[in-house]
């Protein structure tokens, strides 16, 4: 019998700037997570990459990144791990065209399955900057109870950014 | 700003069933070397325009997976786009006797592999079938694009691993509809 899977959970759009984006209490009752939205930061440059992290951890190492990248005229390849998830052109910012806002998408698969460490993928696309495609690993069992979002150089998303989270049950 | 999902519990909940449905999940117990989904297109194909196989897996291994559609021996072809670690790369392949080569990576068994598959017109005998999938793992991250030369609808969905290794407990492979407007 199919079952009605995709759930909204909580939509962010903000009305001026915000330094952080954070949802938190994310009830465990789904399996994958979705957040996706289109967002700008006031950081002076063509774009700002983005910290993405789970219940607050920040801990160097816990987190792993892969990702493949185009720009137009090369495509590369790129891996490390930091205290994060780090997303790449995961916003536009101050210096981009007026208007312009990234697409991004993150998706946490088994977010509260405690039997696994966490994992997903990133989706970050500004089409005059590059179009990237990441996954991700977080080693720990814990289920995300909550994911903040904030500009790796410290720039503040602006109003017009948005992101809305889902749940998507298995 | 904090957005507690407390103020928000209510927004959406409840209503009727959307456009993106859970059709049917399999959670490992134990090893197995395939997980298939049949009877597809009786059981979904008068509802649905396109399928969607969410998978995170465990397994002794970490290695490539296979996709097979109906049980087909041929007629696969692919294109793939890799990043691993620093090296980026592209290759193509052709079939061979289960399915599509190298279409998802498997993981190890504490790294979950991970994989988002697209078919798109599952259904429909006017056309071949066409698949893609993000796919992650330890080390790796891919984006797969697939082709199935043939215009049968699809009955089967399988996922073989090779070589003798294995899917483990938890690895979960969850397949989805999406309807039409």
């Amino acid at each position: 019998m199919p079952t009605n899977t995709f759930t909204p959970l909580a939509t962010v759009t903000l009305g001026g700037t915000d330094s952080e984006i954070l949802f938190s209490n994310i009830p465990n009752t789904y399996r994958d997570l979705i957040l996706v939205g289109t967002l700008r930061t006031n950081y002076a440059a063509t774009n700002e990459p983005l910290r993405v992290r789970f219940n607050g951890d920040s801990t160097s190492g816990n987190y792993k990144r892969i990702a493949m990248s185009g720009d137009g005229s090369s495509a590369s390849a790129y891996s490390d791990s930091p205290g994060e998830v780090i997303v790449d052109v995961g916003a536009t910012g101050a210096n981009a065209t007026s208007g312009q806002f990234s697409s991004f998408r993150l998706d946490a698969l088994d977010y509260a399955i405690t039997a696994k460490h966490k994992v997903g993928f990133t989706y970050s696309d500004i089409a005059a900057v590059q179009t990237r495609r990441q996954t991700w690993y977080y080693n720990q069992t814990t289920a995300i109870s909550s994911i903040s979002i904030v500009g790796y150089f410290g720039g503040s998303f602006v109003s017009g950014s948005t992101l809305s989270l889902y749940g998507v049950i298995a | 700003m904090p957005f507690g999902l407390g103020f928000f519990a209510t927004a959406g909940a409840g209503g009727a069933a959307g456009s993106f449905d859970l059709l049917e999940t399999q959670v490992l117990t134990g090893n197995q070397t395939s997980v298939e989904f049949t009877n597809l297109n009786t059981a979904y194909g008068s509802t649905y325009q396109h399928l969607q196989l969410r998978l995170v897996s465990l397994s002794n291994a970490d290695t490539w997976y296979r996709l097979q559609l109906n049980g087909a021996t041929s007629g696969y072809r692919s294109q793939r786009i890799i990043g691993e670690v620093s090296t980026f790369s592209s290759a193509n392949y052709t079939s061979t006797s289960d399915g599509m080569q190298l279409f998802g990576l498997t993981g190890t068994s504490t790294i979950p592999g991970r994989a988002i598959m697209d078919f798109l017109d599952p259904f429909e005998t006017s056309k071949t079938k066409v698949v893609r999938t993000l796919t992650g793992g330890p080390n790796t991250v891919g984006f797969i694009s697939g082709l199935w030369n043939s215009t049968s609808a699809i009955t089967s969905i399988k996922i073989n691993q090779t070589d003798g290794w294995a899917f483990t407990q938890y690895s979960r492979f969850s397949l989805y509809g999406l309807k039409a407007a």
